[in-house]
This record gives C-alpha cells, sequence and structure tokens, in this order.
C-alpha cells in the first residue's frame, strides 16, 4: 500500500491515543519506517502488522478499529488535498459510490502501482442503495463501512449499514445495504 | 450565460469563446460563465481581456487571424485576473474565431472555488488529472522537505552525539592517564620503602644485638627507644607499601586454613606489646561459639591485620572505659561464610561530619590527630580495602563523648575440617633457648650482600648456638653449598652477580643442599616476589626487616622441619 496509507493510520492513531502510542504500536509491529512516503509504495504487510499492532496495544477489536479508520481516512483525504477528488466524484452520496471506480482510475493516475478495489452499485433509490465491494486484500470490509460514514457524515446523512454478504461467510463478494435517514 | 449551438462545441470545450469578425464574444462554454462571472454576448474581447506575452490589445479580426492554431494565453480584465490558456482557431470563411482553452490553476481546490467540479470537465481534458497529479507532487515534495528536515536533525543529533562521545573517550583517556600516573607512584613508593627498609633492617637488627649484649638499665634504655622509634617508622613504611600495593592492584590474598581464635591470639599479642596497652583498659572478647575454633579459609594475616588497626584504634582513643570485639556469622551460603566483626570503644568518638572521609586514604577525623596520636592516616583506608579484597565492608557508628564502633564483613570458606593441621608455634625468648638446646651447632649459610645484614644474621644466629657461613652473592652460595651440607639457608634476592631465585634454582639443581629448607630474606614485599621465591624452589618468605623474635621463630620452625625430614 502506499505510504498514504499508512501516514493515515498514523495520523489516526496519534490524533486519538498520542505519539507514544504510535511508536509503542510501531515497535511491537517490528516497522522501524520512521517516515512513511506518501507517494512510496510498501508492502501490505506492513500495514496489517501495523493495524494488528494496534488492536493488541489498545485493546480494540480489528473490526471496530477498521471502521473508525475507514471514517478518518475519508477525512484526512480531504485533509491532503483530495477533497476536490470526493467532490468531483459526484454531487449525492448514491452518486460517489457509483463513481468509486471512475474516482480509482483518477487515483491510479497518480498512483501507478495502485491495486485498487472495485465498486458497483444495485437497488440504487433515493433512500439507500447496495453497495458490492471487490478486493484482493482480505479482511478490510469493516474498513468499507466506516468509508461509507465517512461519506454520509460529509453528505450530512444518517446512515443505516446492513452487511448483506459476508465474503468470510461464503459469499463471493461484500456487500453492504445502505439506508439513508 | 450559455448559447446553444448547432454543433455540441460548448460540451467538448467548455470553456470555449466564440467571437464574431468584429472582435464581439457570440458564445461561451458552459463553465466559462463560473470561470468568468459576469461575461456576456456582446461584449468586446479587449475589453474583457488581456493578452500576455503580445505588445498591444486585441485590435482585429486579421490580427487574430493571424494567431490561427497557436499557442495563446490571455488574463481576465477584471479580478481575480484569471488566466485562460489555449489556442486561436480562425475561420476565414465565415469570419469566426474561436478561442478553445481552459483556466491556468495549479491546483484542484482552485476549480473548486470557482464553483466548477473536477466531474465537470470532460474525460477528454487532462486538466483535473493534471491537477491531482500537481498536487500529489506537491505533497511528495512536502514529504521530501520533511524528510531532509527530519535527516538535518538526525545530522545534528549524531553531530551532537559524537561531540560527546568524544568528549567520553577524552575523559577515558584522562582517567586512564590519572590511574597510570597514580600506579606508576605507586610503584615509585613500593621501590621507595624497599629502600627505607633495607637500612631500617640494619638499625632494628644492630639495636637488637647491642640490646642482647647490654645490662646497663641506660643504655637499654636508649636502645629500647631506638627499637621503638624504629618499629615506628617501620608501622608507617608497611603502612605506605600496603596503600601503594592496594593502588597498584598488587596486593593479592592468602587463602590458607585458620581458626578465628588463632587470629583474635596474635591480635592480642600484637597489641600487647604497644606502649599504650598497659593503662588497665578492658578488652573484652565475644567471638560466636561456633565460630571460635572452626576452620576457616582465607588470609588470617590480613584479617589480623584489620582487627589489630580497629582495636589498636579503639585502645588509641578510650582514655577509659572498655574496648570490645565481636565477631558472628552474618549469613551462610554452601561453604561460604560472611562473617560480620564489630569493635567497640567507649572513647572520644567521631563528629559526624569526619565519619565519612575516615575511610579515605591520608584523612584522619582531626588533623589534630596525627600530632596528639600519631599514624599515617592511612590504616582505616588500608582496612577498608582489605576488607573488599576479602568480599567485605566497613563501616562506622559513633557518638562524640560517648565511643564508637567500627564494623565489618568479610567472606570466608567453612572447608568443615575437625581441626586444624598447622604446626604450633612456638614465640618469644624461649625460642633461642629451644635452638640452642635442640639445634646446637646445625651449620647454617646465610647469603647477603649487605654486610650489615651479615653481620645482624651470623651475630642473632650464633647466639643461638648455630654454626654460620656467609656468602656474599649466589655464585658463592652455589660454591659453598657445593662443598657442604646446611641444616638451613637464608637466601637475599638482590645481589650482585647471581641472584637468589637463581643460586636456589642451581642449588636445588645440583649440590649437597637439594632439599634443605631455603628461606628468602628480602626487602622486596611484593607477592609476586614471594611467588618468584616459591617457584624457584625455595621453601618460605622473611620480609626485612626481620627482628631477632621472628628469625629465630622461622629457623627453629624449618630446622625441626629439615630433622623431621631427615627422620
Amino acid at each position: 500500500m502506499y505510504g498514504l496509507v499508512n501516514r493515515a493510520l498514523q495520523e489516526f492513531i496519534c490524533k486519538h491515543h498520542g505519539d507514544a502510542s504510535w511508536q509503542a504500536i510501531k515497535a511491537a509491529a517490528g516497522v522501524d519506517v520512521e517516515f512513511f512516503v506518501r507517494m512510496e509504495s510498501y508492502p501490505d504487510d506492513i500495514t496489517y502488522r501495523l493495524v494488528g499492532a494496534a488492536c493488541a496495544s489498545l485493546n480494540i477489536e480489528a473490526a471496530a478499529l477498521l471502521r473508525d479508520f475507514g471514517r478518518h481516512w475519508v477525512l484526512f483525504t480531504g485533509q491532503e488535498g483530495y477533497g476536490s477528488l470526493l467532490d468531483g466524484a459526484g454531487s449525492s452520496l448514491q452518486e460517489i459510490l457509483a463513481n468509486l471506480d471512475d474516482l480509482h482510475v483518477r487515483v491510479g493516475l497518480m498512483y501507478p502501482a495502485l491495486k485498487p478495489p472495485s465498486f458497483s452499485c444495485s437497488d440504487v433509490r433515493d433512500d439507500g442503495l447496495t453497495l458490492h465491494y471487490f478486493s484482493e486484500r482480505p479482511g478490510l470490509a469493516p474498513m468499507v463501512v466506516g468509508l461509507i460514514e465517512g461519506l454520509g457524515e460529509r453528505f450530512g446523512k444518517i446512515l443505516t449499514i446492513r452487511q448483506s454478504g459476508d465474503r468470510n461467510a461464503g459469499a463471493d463478494h461484500d456487500s453492504f445495504d445502505i439506508r439513508i435517514a | 450565460m450559455e448559447h446553444g449551438s448547432p454543433l455540441p462545441l460548448g460540451e467538448l470545450f467548455p470553456f470555449l469563446i466564440e467571437l464574431d469578425d468584429r472582435l464581439r464574444i457570440v458564445q461561451t462554454g458552459p463553465l466559462m460563465g463560473k470561470a468568468y462571472p459576469g461575461l456576456q454576448a456582446g461584449d468586446s474581447l479587449a475589453s474583457a481581456f488581456q493578452p500576455i506575452g503580445k505588445s498591444g490589445g486585441f485590435t482585429s479580426f486579421d490580427q487574430l487571424s493571424a494567431e490561427h492554431r497557436r499557442p495563446a494565453a490571455m488574463r481576465q480584465s477584471q479580478p481575480p485576473a484569471l488566466v485562460f490558456r489555449g489556442e486561436w482557431f480562425a475561420c476565414s470563411a465565415s469570419r469566426q474565431l474561436f478561442f478553445l482553452g481552459w483556466p491556468w490553476v495549479t491546483d484542484p481546490d482552485e476549480l473548486t472555488s470557482l464553483g466548477i467540479p473536477l466531474h465537470a470537465l470532460p474525460a477528454h481534458n487532462p486538466l483535473g488529472d493534471l491537477l491531482l497529479l500537481l498536487r500529489t507532487n506537491r505533497n511528495t515534495l512536502a514529504d521530501t522537505h520533511a524528510l531532509t528536515e527530519a535527516l538535518r536533525q538526525r545530522t545534528l543529533a549524531l553531530e551532537s552525539s559524537n561531540r560527546r562521545l568524544q568528549d567520553e573517550a577524552a575523559l577515558i583517556r584522562a582517567v586512564e592517564e590519572a590511574e597510570r600516573a597514580n600506579r606508576a607512584k605507586s610503584t615509585f613508593l613500593a621501590n621507595m620503602s624497599h629502600e627505607l627498609r633495607t637500612p631500617l633492617s640494619g638499625i632494628i637488627g644492630m639495636a637488637s644485638l647491642l640490646m642482647k649484649r647490654t645490662d646497663d638499665p641506660k643504655a637499654r634504655d636508649q636502645i629500647g627507644k631506638i627499637l621503638g622509634s624504629s618499629n615506628h617508622l617501620l608501622a608507617v613504611i608497611n603502612d605506605i607499601l600496603d596503600i601503594s600495593k592496594i593502588e597498584a592492584n598488587r596486593m593479592s590474598l592468602e587463602s590458607v586454613p585458620f581458626t578465628l581464635s588463632g587470629v583474635i591470639n596474635n591480635v592480642q599479642n600484637a597489641l600487647l606489646l604497644r606502649a599504650d596497652s598497659n593503662r588497665g583498659l578492658d578488652v573484652r572478647i565475644a567471638i560466636a561459639p561456633e565460630l571460635m575454633n572452626r576452620v576457616l579459609t582465607g588470609d588470617p594475616l590480613r584479617l589480623g591485620q584489620v582487627l589489630i588497626n580497629l582495636l589498636g584504634n579503639a585502645m588509641k582513643f578510650t582514655p577509659h572505659g572498655h574496648a570490645a570485639v565481636r565477631a558472628d556469622i552474618m549469613s551462610s551460603e554452601g561453604d561460604e561464610l560472611m562473617v560480620h566483626f564489630e569493635v567497640e570503644d567507649t572513647g572520644i568518638g567521631i563528629q559526624p561530619e569526619d565519619q565519612e572521609r575516615l575511610f579515605l586514604a591520608f584523612e584522619q577525623a582531626d588533623s589534630s590527630t596525627s600530632r596528639h596520636h600519631g599514624g599515617t592516616g592511612l590504616g582505616l583506608a588500608i582496612c577498608k580495602r582489605l576488607v573488599e579484597l576479602m568480599g567485605g565492608s566497613i563501616g562506622v557508628r559513633s557518638q562524640p563523648g560517648r565511643g564508637s564502633t567500627f564494623w565489618f564483613t568479610v567472606r570466608l570458606s567453612d572447608l568443615h575440617q575437625p581441626s586444624l593441621p598447622l604446626p604450633a608455634s612456638v614465640s618469644g625468648p624461649a625460642t633461642e633457648e629451644t635452638i640452642r638446646a635442640r639445634f646446637g651447632g646445625a651449620r647454617i649459610l646465610i647469603v647477603d650482600d649487605e654486610p650489615v645484614s651479615q653481620e645482624i644474621a651470623r651475630e642473632l644466629l650464633e647466639h643461638a648456638g648455630l654454626a654460620v657461613d656467609i656468602a656474599g652473592d649466589g655464585m658463592e652460595a652455589l660454591a659453598l653449598s657445593r662443598q657442604n651440607a646446611y641444616a638451613l639457608i637464608l637466601m637475599d634476592m638482590q645481589m650482585p652477580r647471581m641472584s637468589g631465585t637463581e643460586a636456589t634454582r642451581a642449588i636445588r639443581g645440583q649440590s649437597l643442599n637439594t632439599a634443605t629448607p631455603i628461606l628468602a630474606t628480602t626487602a622486596n614485599a611484593f607477592d609476586e616476589d614471594r611467588k618468584d621465591c616459591l617457584e624457584a624452589g625455595m621453601n618460605s618468605h622473611l620480609p626485612k626487616p626481620i627482628s631477632p623474635a621472628k628469625l629465630y621463630e622461622a629457623v627453629l620452625h624449618w630446622l625441626q622441619y629439615d630433622a623431621d625430614r631427615q627422620d
């Protein structure tokens, strides 16, 4: 994953648990990278180890941590100057979610080693939709829930999200029923 | 402002400007209204924009037709003076001019602030992607700056650390230099003490001989004072030698069997000889019964030295009352015992501020102490080092005017032996008589290059009824030992032509005295000197100056040993 993701994780941990926690988590994860360069591609293993060490150190379930991190990711990318990318992806939650793959096409131009997930929408209506999530990487479905919630906040919407398809339970992909209040 | 067009030019070029041949705006693309609010059809190009990189303004259709398909840039006449980048396209037949361009912005947020979302740009227009790429590169540049700063901070920290290490290295060098100088000083002092002990040996020996020869009370009193002063000087030299040896790391301890009762006995005997021992001071000894006759392993002489020092001080500084020595087992683990000693007195005591300095070399509680009571100020420092060498520690509790209690601990081994297999020592004036009675006429060889030492030893031994031969160096000794069988040989170490150790090796190799006891007599008082003697084949070592009593004691012991050997 790009350093941008690890930087977001660093900022997320530091913001909620302090710099000392982040240093301890890095040490526990055996990660000796002092500075994550946003444009540099790092092995996925580093990110997974950091998340694992953070869960152990902070005594948080991985799902809960990833969900919070997904919400933080929306905020973080906005700060990093990619808010226009999100804004440009659509003028409503449904439109953005439908355009996520297009958004990743743009991102892929900037980050050539990007291995983005893929999204598609079904049952799109005014008060909701079903989002389908396909990824090579395992275990990140809770982060998608956080991302959806973060986007909902960006549009000032209260969402109810239910995972209707679970790859861990044998489905061929993860899917989420989203209701917009 | 958006005007319909038969061609979807506005969708293809959202910032399009179409002009007529009078350079008036006919229509604009759909996003131009957001980029340039207020721009209307009919506005003149010259009033709305200023060319960039061209002199003069926009003057005529022909002028701009000449710019057909050439790069162009122009700036809004009104704030925010946005720049548009593109090209002119002239259609001469219809006398139409088109500006195909886009706003020159460098950050996606600039577009957003104009109310133009990225997705509003047509997909073929790379502006949005390039702006994002620019933003990404800007982030990378920021990372590079951050890395550079981190590197700079790290370099500063390393430089600082390097300086600190250099300082520490300099400090270590200085400490090593100081330690080397201290060792050199100690070696010098040790050598000096050798030079002092040799003539002192002559003084004590000769005074002892004189004492034997005279019955005149006044002469005996004066000779006694010579001996007293000489012995005091010897004690001072011994203290300096001890502290020098310790500081030069040349002090090593014995590990021999002994009993505490024997050590205490020797301590009492030694202190009985002192001038201040007849003041009627009550000296109490309380050794734990389980320690009293237990056979321990350690260095009894050095343990005795500590006790003599502490008890001697107690007696010295206690005008009346009592002094007491106590010993008890503090802890035991396997064969190891930690023994705790206390020497208590009811003397003058020590001020609290002086107690910490007591164990430092060359320090006394009060500088007037040495004037009133004598001493080098080294005794307690030597005790501290000896106790530490014996794996223990030392300290003091004291109340001025009420008395002091010095305590120390030492680690000793318990071999669980039932009794001590040591020969009974014979000492005192009876020794000389015993020698005369049992070994009178026995032949002894004295090897020494010092005429004074030769004379003293000869007189003392002949006085005890022994037959004495003298050799002035190792060569003479070897020659004599090949002619005569001796009961005992007393061998000096440093001699011209052939040293004591060389002579001993030769005698042990080929002579009539290959098994005769050989005692080293030398003012060289280091442990390695003694080791050299033993390695050369000598049986024991008597450091100079040798008192008559010690000489007789050693001679008797080794004559007996020789007799037993021959039996």
